[in-house]
């Protein structure tokens, strides 16, 4: 429901008159003054529901009793505004007479096992506040404050007024932490299952790595390949989410120390300080996104490694291929030069013969009878010259 | 004009987006019919491809291999008195689209996760029952998927609805 709907059928039901840029109403309901305000910021609606019962100048009943249940009235307001907040923080203004007073108060608040955690002197007034509930899943994130003024001076509206936005804004960047927190919760549940699976997948790529490399076919390295791409892209979007929104819980974060030291808290005793009590709370929420981001970086050095196996594998590979190619190659070289060699003989008796068959035809024109004799005198003459011509054509130029 | 199911929503979170963008709104049974079609589709190209033409639940065993081949989140844990266990871990598609733009993770894997499974499983023979028994999006550590020969339904246990 919009924030100005809201206020519209709060005053359908109680009345009273909007304040000057209609983001605040103010009515009246018995003897109960009641004030609105609603602040709206990126969709987040925040909303400060002050009530009081006693008149200006008027003095509260300390009373404890009415702390432990809402009036009737918060109730009936309650229902107007969104179900299931992330964030609610419950200021208790309470009047006492005197410090002493103001103790007595706190022991037996203590008592009834609402112990107050921390306390700190703000201005004029003693604040004691506890976490009541933390932002567990689906539940509201809640911290009381008690607020009592210092050495029973009585309430100073406009310092309360001050104080109460000051806290309201606390509020608004609480739970602006917590939403972000809500929203990456799932995430942080699923990384411990998602990085055992994913750690185990890279431990059965490494061994199938191992094998020996006559055992790896190019197809089982292009499909581990396709896996760790598509295991990287997953992780790089996850990882790149979480990274945006810590930046921007962490920017919340300064913001809220920056308020809370703007509050000037002084130590009240040997309680902890509200400001570091809410400090320690909040760092607690921004814990689990550097978790998330070292563990997403652990596992992409992790695929990074599996990556360089692959890329040193594949060139392992290529390594062996080029040496067997060389060798294979002399090989082919060297049968090549035999096979020259055996040419070049053939060579030397073909041109032999041919000789000798010229001669013979020559010899039988000028010594019949003798030709037979006288062609086989003149084989190693023809051999002679066969081997010398064929010096001549390879002479190396 | 008609619903489409984007074919390359396991790799490229951004088109979930649109697709939750664009049918958000749309009936939800339709959109399952139509990932249910998707999955027979692909079931049936697979037992073609592979020649397969059984239909009990060691063939689907191999559809099942052949589907989940490129994608290494989805592994079959085991195939015994005649059910299928496939679980699914690490970083899935749907879920690291989900948490990582925010979308409704219940709502997409009841559209396209799991009626494109009972899809896949009915190529195989439409009798075959996937009962979702652990589901991610309601916080558990991984998905499993149990199929079994029965009557042909997609059962949700911890939502009490199984559907035709």
């Amino acid at each position: 429901m919009e924030p100005q709907i809201v206020l519209e059928k709060m005053q359908e039901k109680h009345g009273g008159d909007y304040s000057k840029d209609d983001r605040a109403l103010e009515f009246k309901s018995g003897r109960v003054s009641g004030y609105v305000h609603c602040e709206t910021e990126d969709k987040i609606q925040s909303y400060l529901v002050a009530l009081s019962g006693v008149d200006l100048g008027e003095k509260s009943d300390s009373s404890l009793l009415s702390w432990d249940k809402d009036p009737e009235l918060i109730e009936d307001l309650k229902q107007f505004l969104p179900d299931n907040p992330v964030c609610n923080f419950t200021l208790r203004f309470i009047h006492v007479k005197n410090k002493k007073e103001a103790l007595a108060l706190v022991q037996r608040y203590d008592w009834n096992k609402r112990r107050l955690k921390c306390a700190g002197i703000i201005g004029d007034f003693l604040l004691f506040s506890r976490l009541a509930k933390s932002g567990s899943p689906g539940k509201t994130h809640s911290r009381e404050f008690v607020i009592l003024p210092l050495e029973g001076s009585g309430i100073d509206v406009n310092d309360a007024w001050t104080l109460s936005f000051d806290l309201f804004s606390l509020t608004i960047l609480s739970g602006q932490m917590y939403l972000l927190y809500n929203d990456r919760r799932l995430m942080f549940e699923q990384m411990e299952a998602s990085e055992t699976s994913t750690q185990m997948r890279i431990n059965e790529i490494v061994a199938q790595l191992r094998r020996p490399v006559e055992e790896i076919k190019p197809g089982d390295l292009e499909d581990i390949l396709k896996e760790i791409t598509v295991q990287f892209s997953r992780l790089s979007t996850l990882g790149s989410t979480m990274t945006r929104d810590h930046v921007k819980i962490k920017a919340i974060f300064r913001s809220l120390r920056g308020l809370l030291r703007g509050l000037n808290e002084s130590p009240y005793e040997n309680y902890m300080t509200i400001t570091s009590d809410v400090i320690e709370e909040h760092e607690g929420i921004i814990v689990p996104f550097e978790v998330f981001i070292g563990r997403a970086e652990a596992l992409h050095s992790q695929l990074n490694t599996v990556l360089d196996s692959v890329r040193t594998y594949l060139g392992i590979q290529q390594q062996k291929m080029s040496i067997m190619e060389q060798t294979s190659s002399r090989e082919q070289l060297v049968r090549l030069v035999n096979l020259q060699e055996i040419l070049h003989k053939l060579e030397i008796l073909v041109v032999a013969f041919y000789l000798t068959e010229m001669a013979r035809i020559v010899i039988e024109t000028v010594s019949h009878e003798n030709a037979g004799l006288l062609t086989a005198a003149f084989i190693p003459f023809a051999l002679l010259i066969s081997i010398l011509i064929g010096k001549v054509l390879h002479k190396p130029h | 004009m008609g619903l489409t199911i984007p074919g390359d929503w396991f790799v490229n979170p951004r088109v979930l987006d649109e697709f939750h963008k664009k049918y958000g709104g749309y009936p939800v049974g339709e959109i399952r019919k139509v990932s249910y079609e998707q999955g027979l589709a692909f079931g049936r190209s697979i037992k073609a491809e592979l020649g397969l033409r059984g239909d009990d639940i060691e063939t689907l065993a191999i559809v099942l291999r052949a589907a989940m081949r490129d994608e290494p989140t989805a592994k079959i844990m085991g195939v015994e008195e005649g059910r299928i266990h496939l679980r699914n871990s690490g970083f899935c598609p749907l879920m690291t689209a989900c948490l990582s733009m925010n979308l409704p993770w219940t709502w997409l894997c009841s559209v396209l996760g799991w009626p494109f499974f009972h899809g896949l499983a009915a190529a195989v023979n439409p009798r075959i029952d996937l009962t979702m028994t652990k589901r991610r999006e309601k916080g558990d550590p991984y998905c499993d998927h149990i199929f079994e020969i029965g009557e042909g339904k997609l059962i949700i246990p911890e939502d009490g609805t199984s559907r035709a």
